[in-house]
């Protein structure tokens, strides 16, 4: 080991085992900044994957549009069903109607399903908490529990339902006769954007509420596991006719998730100042150190030390202190992400808000996602800070005359 | 012992500082000539320029005019890496202060300037183990400095100085801040030592005692160095 590294190490852990308090407060510093960066990193990377999860979850990875009703969507069907990365297709419409129940209103956003198809896409059945898909006919719906919740409708419920294209008829002065529904079950995905206003009803009562004449607004794809959607979407665009193309849930929540990254990168930004203050830290210390070993500096260079060794010296010991504070602040985040959930719902416990955490975030439990480009631009950050927090003490170490600093008071 | 065959050679050196915006010439064309193995004491008054002296032969200051050579190589003239080469491995330096690193324990102390120029391994260690039981520091290899008395430090300080085998010895006031009777013992091994390895000796020294111990006394006196017969 070249002198200067040894040197180095020496003076971080002298012989006599009395480490510096400067060299444990500094360490600690960059410990904590980089243990909350590591935690805050990965609670929304967590919130960022389960966000993902849930639309894959309740959207497919593909949707192909035109922008109107497609008649021949049959042919789309029997295209892409022939496609290996395909799992599963299924058509839909979609709209919004007002419905009614105890003289409570709501406009909801509905979506039309093949009943047979869907489940290879969106698996409803899973959300169900009510109900079975197998009870949703043509005379029936599922509601979201929030929609079922605000106008007081439960399972077995009786729903009334208007439609757009009951406007002109009205303009026609024909009576207006909603329509009656059954409420075949209820559902909740996770996914808010989902949950909050909608229900779900066969394609055939939704292509009757919407005159769609047997035409569809979409298909729905779900690819099989590690396909590349971007790729599929491509190739599909090549070769889909008329106005259809296909878009994938990374097109369609594109300003949703560059806010979501937007709101990680804006946490790491404010955060990283907590390294910034640790390396501020380890300079002052190591300036204290400059300063302390005036003579020992130039005692070093009167025994064949060179200044450019010196320099090497103190950054090293500036390296080996963000190296040592990464390393704990990195072990520390992993236990406690470890324990989150216990000291989320403990802190929820004591302060009464459990309800709140559930009702607002809609996560029972809170989700982490370890991305190891988040571990490495952490890492590197403390590092390169911590390094370069050393270099202004290291280059006035190197700049001292040795018999001036052999002559020091 | 080594190789220092040839001479330390000092030649018309001057140098001035200022001070109070004044130049003030110490040293006004110093010669000195220290064959190998022989021993030279310079004393001189407070400020004289006895340890600026030490320092330019050290490569540690840069004279303003004149010529250093040592072991035929001309020091003004190296390159810094080569001039740190030269003082690792052909200079050893004691000073008054003793200058230990902290951190290290005694046996680290003396391995350091093997460390600096690239040597470590088993005759490094057999070599410090040596001089410390020469010193008589042998059982105290690892005491942390901070546990040694002044005369024991200095006697670390001189194997540390020795560890490379150095063909001159810069001892810059060693017993200055020794008590009369370690001062003694300090010196002794001092000269005892560089006997054994066929050191030069240039000493700074303001007790006449042991100035009358080298093989040649000089006094520093208006930046000039001159003889004092014995």
């Amino acid at each position: 080991m070249p002198w200067y590294l040894y040197l180095a190490l020496k003076q971080l852990f002298p012989s006599d085992r009395r480490i510096s308090f400067f060299f444990l407060i500094s360490v600690c510093g960059v410990m904590l900044g980089v243990m909350i960066l590591v935690i805050v990193q990965s609670v929304m990377g967590g919130f960022g994957q389960t966000y993902r999860d849930k639309i894959v979850l309740t959207n497919g990875h593909i949707r192909i549009e035109s922008g109107e009703a497609i008649y021949d969507y049959q042919t789309v069907l029997d295209m892409v069903d022939g496609m290996a990365e395909v799992q599963g297709a299924s058509p839909y419409a979609h709209g919004v109607v007002m419905l009614q129940h105890d003289n409570r209103p709501a406009f909801p956003a509905i979506r039309g399903i093949d009943v047979e198809r869907e489940p290879s896409v969106v698996p409803m059945q899973d959300f169900l908490q009510l109900g079975s898909l197998d009870d949703l006919d043509d005379d029936s719906v599922l509601l979201s529990r929030a929609l079922a919740a605000s106008i007081g409708a439960t399972l077995g419920s009786t729903v009334e339902v208007y439609t757009p294209l009951m406007l002109d008829r009205l303009k026609d002065d024909e009576v207006l006769l909603p329509r009656e529904l059954l409420v075949a079950g209820i559902y909740e995905t996770g996914w808010n954007d989902f949950d909050s206003n909608t229900m779900v009803s066969t394609l055939r009562l939704m292509q009757e509420l919407y005159n769609l004449e047997g035409a569809v607004h979409g298909v729905a794809l779900r690819l099989r596991p590690g396909i590349d959607e971007a790729v599929v979407a491509r190739h599909l665009n090549e070769i889909l006719t008329g106005r259809k193309r296909a878009m994938t849930w990374l097109d369609m929540y594109e300003d949703w998730l560059w806010i979501l990254q937007l709101e990680k990168n804006m946490m790491f930004f404010l955060l990283i100042f907590i390294v910034l203050v640790a390396a501020f830290v380890i300079a002052i210390a190591q300036l204290l150190t400059v300063v302390r070993k005036t003579k020992e500096i130039g005692l070093l260079v009167a025994i064949g030390g060179q200044p450019r060794q010196l320099v090497a010296c103190f950054c090293f010991q500036g390296f080996f202190i963000g190296f040592l504070g990464t390393l704990l602040g990195i072990a520390v985040a992993m236990v406690a992400l470890y324990f989150r959930n216990d000291i989320i719902h403990g802190f929820a416990r004591l302060t009464g808000s459990q309800e709140v955490l559930v009702k607002f975030y809609q996560f029972a439990q809170l989700p982490a996602h370890y991305a190891l480009g988040d571990f490495i631009v952490i890492s590197l950050s403390a590092l390169v800070l911590t390094t370069l927090a050393s270099l202004v003490p290291a280059f006035r170490a190197a700049r001292m005359k040795p018999a001036e600093a052999l002559r020091s008071e | 012992m080594n190789d220092f065959g040839k001479e330390l050679q000092v030649r018309q050196v001057t140098k001035s500082f200022v001070s109070g915006g004044q130049p003030i010439e110490v040293l006004k064309g110093v010669d000195l000539t220290v064959e190998s193995g022989a021993s030279v004491s310079i004393r001189g008054e407070s400020g004289s320029g006895k340890t600026t002296l030490l320092n330019i032969i050290a490569g540690l200051e840069t004279a303003d005019s004149g010529t250093v050579s040592l072991n035929g190589l001309r020091i003004e003239s190296l390159s810094e890496s080569k001039l740190a080469l030269v003082r690792g491995k052909e200079v050893g330096m004691v000073f008054q202060a003793y200058h230990l690193i902290p951190e290290l324990d005694v046996a680290e102390n003396v391995l350091l300037p093997a460390r600096i120029v690239g040597l470590m391994g088993r005759p490094q260690r057999d070599r410090a183990l040596e001089l410390l039981k020469k010193v008589g520091l042998g059982d105290r290899l690892h005491s942390s400095p901070s546990q040694l008395s002044g005369g024991e430090k200095q006697r670390v300080a001189l194997a540390r100085a020795l560890m490379n085998r150095p063909a001159l010895i810069l001892a810059d006031e060693p017993t200055g801040n020794l008590d009369e009777k370690t001062a003694k013992g300090v010196i002794g091994l001092i000269f005892d030592i560089c006997r054994d390895e066929n050191s030069s000796l240039v000493m700074v020294t303001h007790n006449p005692n042991f100035a009358a111990k080298t093989d040649r006394q000089l006094l520093l006196h208006n930046g000039l160095l001159t003889n004092i017969v014995k």
